[in-house]
């Protein structure tokens, strides 16, 4: 069963608004000599006034002592940068929360990080389930963005769309800077995750869960249901479960979550738990990446 | 049945299928909701840790109970009774005594003593799993008519089926209202004053003829062939008849003395006959041979013996039966003989002797007279015979009636119903 993504007409809108957002807060890390979308390997960009309260380790010692005046460093990634989203377009990712699919969210984060692409001057690829990518270039202007989104939205992303699968995709063999793995990751496993790990390489897990399959004794059995029966997404196989085995499958979850946050931090990759919700826009996983809040 | 539990309308089982499509309705409407999930991998991971292997699908306990409670609503209408096994009963049978005993059934025919007992067998043998007891006939006391009385026999008693000599020989019957009750059996000897109301009844068929049927004190039941009659006043008199039975006569002073000690009267020639027949005729042989040589005899008996004169006419009147305890010593023929209500001897004279008489002759000769008193006579040509009835037979009551259970099952229904409504 393909699953369709749908952006209405706010959306370009709201991708305008969240670039005039980044611009604004890389324009204020930047003056701070913050790059945290930088790092190492980041091409020397200029110079720029420096600000009282700023760390003075970030000063440019030669231009003060040339000029009298304190100025910092700013850096931007190389030109040849290359992002790769690689999104999970399975059956599982069909399942809502507040009438919101997992996959739309992600969608819509994926035209987020698409923003911020551009914003990074870096060129995007996402991956898509059929092995085809839609390239998003680091120039891209508004018109190619919403391309972008046409496209992206046109996608058959289908059940065939494992990430497992994606991992091994040539765009990832490329080795681009930054990989974003988007999904439920109910069928990946850490070691797959871990292995696209690399110097230079920021990778960023987004682990897209609904609130059922976060707290489903809330969520089933908070009215006094005793068995609830649960249908399989992917197998369509059915599973009769009570509340003692809501409260079970909740503790295997949590520890599943504290495994990927232990092994992710032991090899200093970024791993965010987004819960779907209406509550929950794409905005807010952004602004979770970028680690500020809105301007 | 179902172990001993009775449904009394089973019809209603069919309504069974009212709780059966309620269940089935439940069920169907009460069906777990299905959640579609993203992943059920954990899900399988929990449930075997918790080591459920089965699909919890069942009921809740609400819809559960509402079955129940319709099913036992529908039991309550098919009229349940609890139907304890049925105890052995145990019959009892009263049987009616005194002198109507000894009448008998027909002519020539058994006592009606010996016929309520064959009827009291042939009732039990329509019962051969039941048992049956026997109400007692109450003890009979000979009294000795004599100077020596005060020797007290007993004959008959409670234990046991009495014979038709215990009935005969018994007072009669007066407690008929203590066994009225069922599970009671009367079979009486003669007509009864009172029907019985919860007891059974068997009469057996008797000759009846116009004349004494019972004695009762000084009265005595006089059947016209109509109706039954109590004749008070009338007191029961021997009729002696011979000059061995005149007044002066020895046997004529036992008879006396019999008659004194059971309240009757001796009547004798050229005194007027009273009304009814006489309990006993004493007839004794007038006349004989001149040969007073001849005639002598001797009577003896247990312990004793007397000279007598005998009449010489031999046999008597047809149908006699020797008497116990007295015979003629050294000569055939019957010299005493008895049927009910006569007592025929062919002695006209008995030597008294010079030492007194011997109590053996007196209890002979007086138990001879009672015996041939207690068969009131029935001198009528004129027969009928009584029609026999049988009244229906009450069965004793069961130990524990049948037990309806239908309140108890609705009420119970009730119960759970309510216990179905949410707080």
């Amino acid at each position: 069963m393909a699953v369709r993504v749908r952006f209405d007409a706010r959306m370009m809108g709201r991708l305008g608004r969240l670039i005039g957002r980044l611009r604004a807060l890389r324009s204020r890390r930047e003056g701070r000599g913050i790059t945290r979308w930088g790092g190492a390997g980041d091409a020397f960009a200029g110079h720029r006034p420096w600000q009282p309260g700023e760390d003075a380790r970030h000063l440019d010692w030669n231009m003060l002592a040339r000029h009298d005046q304190p100025f910092v460093r700013v850096f931007e990634r190389e030109a040849a940068e290359r992002w790769a989203v690689l999104l999970d377009v399975s059956d599982s990712m069909d399942m809502a929360s507040d009438e919101r699919s997992k996959l739309q969210l992600a969608a819509e984060t994926v035209l987020g990080i698409a923003a911020l692409a551009v914003e990074a001057r870096a060129t995007l690829v996402l991956v898509a389930s059929d092995g085809r990518q839609i390239e998003v270039a680091r120039t891209a202007d508004q018109a190619e963005l919403m391309h972008f989104l046409a496209r992206t939205e046109a996608c058959d992303v289908g059940l065939d769309g494992a990430l497992g699968a994606l991992l091994a995709s040539a765009s990832v063999r490329e080795r681009p800077g930054r990989v974003f793995i988007i999904g439920d990751l109910d069928e990946l496993h850490t070691d797959e995750v871990c292995a696209l790990a690399a110097p230079g390489r920021d990778l960023v897990v987004l682990r897209f869960l609904a609130r059922a399959e976060l707290v489903p004794t809330e969520v089933f059995f908070a009215g006094g249901a005793r068995v609830v029966e649960l249908e399989d997404l992917e197998s369509g196989a059915q599973l009769p479960a009570t509340l003692a085995t809501a409260r079970a499958y909740e503790r295997l979850l949590g520890h599943d979550l504290d495994v990927w946050r232990r092994v992710c931090t032991r090899h200093k990759l970024h791993f965010g738990l987004v819960e779907v919700g209406s509550d929950t826009t794409f905005e807010d996983v952004i602004d979770g990446l970028v680690g500020g809040g809105r301007a | 049945m179902i172990a001993g539990l009775v449904f009394r309308e089973p019809l209603w089982w069919l309504a069974a299928l009212v709780p059966i499509a309620y269940l089935l309705f439940a069920h169907a409407l009460h069906k777990a909701p299905i959640e579609r999930f993203g992943s059920l991998a954990l899900w399988r991971e929990a449930r075997d840790e918790l080591g459920e292997t089965a699909a919890k699908r069942a009921l809740d306990g609400r819809t559960l109970l509402r079955f129940v409670a319709l099913g036992l609503v529908v039991a309550a209408m098919a009229g349940p009774e609890w139907a304890t096994a049925k105890a052995q009963r145990t019959w009892t049978f009263v049987l009616g005594s005194g002198l109507a005993a000894e009448l008998a059934v027909a002519d020539g025919g058994e006592s009606r003593g010996a016929a309520v007992l064959a009827a009291a067998r042939a009732f039990a043998e329509r019962y051969p799993d039941d048992r049956f007891a026997w109400a007692p006939v109450g003890p009979y006391v000979a009294r000795r008519a004599s100077a020596q009385a005060g020797e007290v026999v007993l004959v008959g008693g409670a234990a046991g089926a009495p014979s038709p000599e215990v009935l005969s020989a018994a007072p009669e019957r007066d407690d008929w209202g203590a066994w009225d009750r069922a599970g009671c059996v009367w079979l009486p000897v003669a007509p009864l004053e009172t029907e019985p109301r919860a007891a059974a009844l068997v009469q057996v068929a008797w000759a009846a003829a116009p004349g004494a049927v019972a004695v009762r004190g000084d009265a005595r039941l006089w059947w016209d062939g109509a109706a039954t009659r109590t004749v008070p006043g009338a007191r029961p008199w021997l009729w002696a008849r011979g000059p061995a039975w005149a007044a002066d006569a020895l046997l004529g002073r036992v008879a006396d003395a019999v008659a004194a000690t059971n309240g009757w009267r001796v009547v004798r020639a050229g005194e007027a006959l009273p009304e009814g027949e006489p309990l006993v005729v004493l007839m004794g042989t007038a006349g004989g041979t001149d040969d007073l040589a001849a005639r002598r005899h001797e009577l003896a008996g247990a312990g004793w013996t007397v000279a007598a004169r005998l009449g010489g006419v031999g046999g008597g009147p047809a149908g006699l039966r020797p008497v116990e305890g007295v015979r003629l010593v050294a000569a055939p023929g019957l010299a005493v003989g008895w049927r009910p209500g006569l007592l025929w001897t062919d002695v006209t004279w008995v030597e008294e002797p010079s030492a007194g008489l011997p109590p053996g002759f007196i209890v002979a000769w007086s138990a001879a007279i009672e015996r041939a008193a207690r068969a009131p006579s029935v001198p009528l040509a004129a027969r009928r015979a009584a029609v026999a009835r049988q009244g229906a037979a009450r069965a004793p009551a069961a130990p524990v009636d049948p037990r309806p259970l239908g309140a108890e099952l609705a009420a119970l229904a009730v119960v759970l119903l309510l216990g179905t409504l949410k707080r």
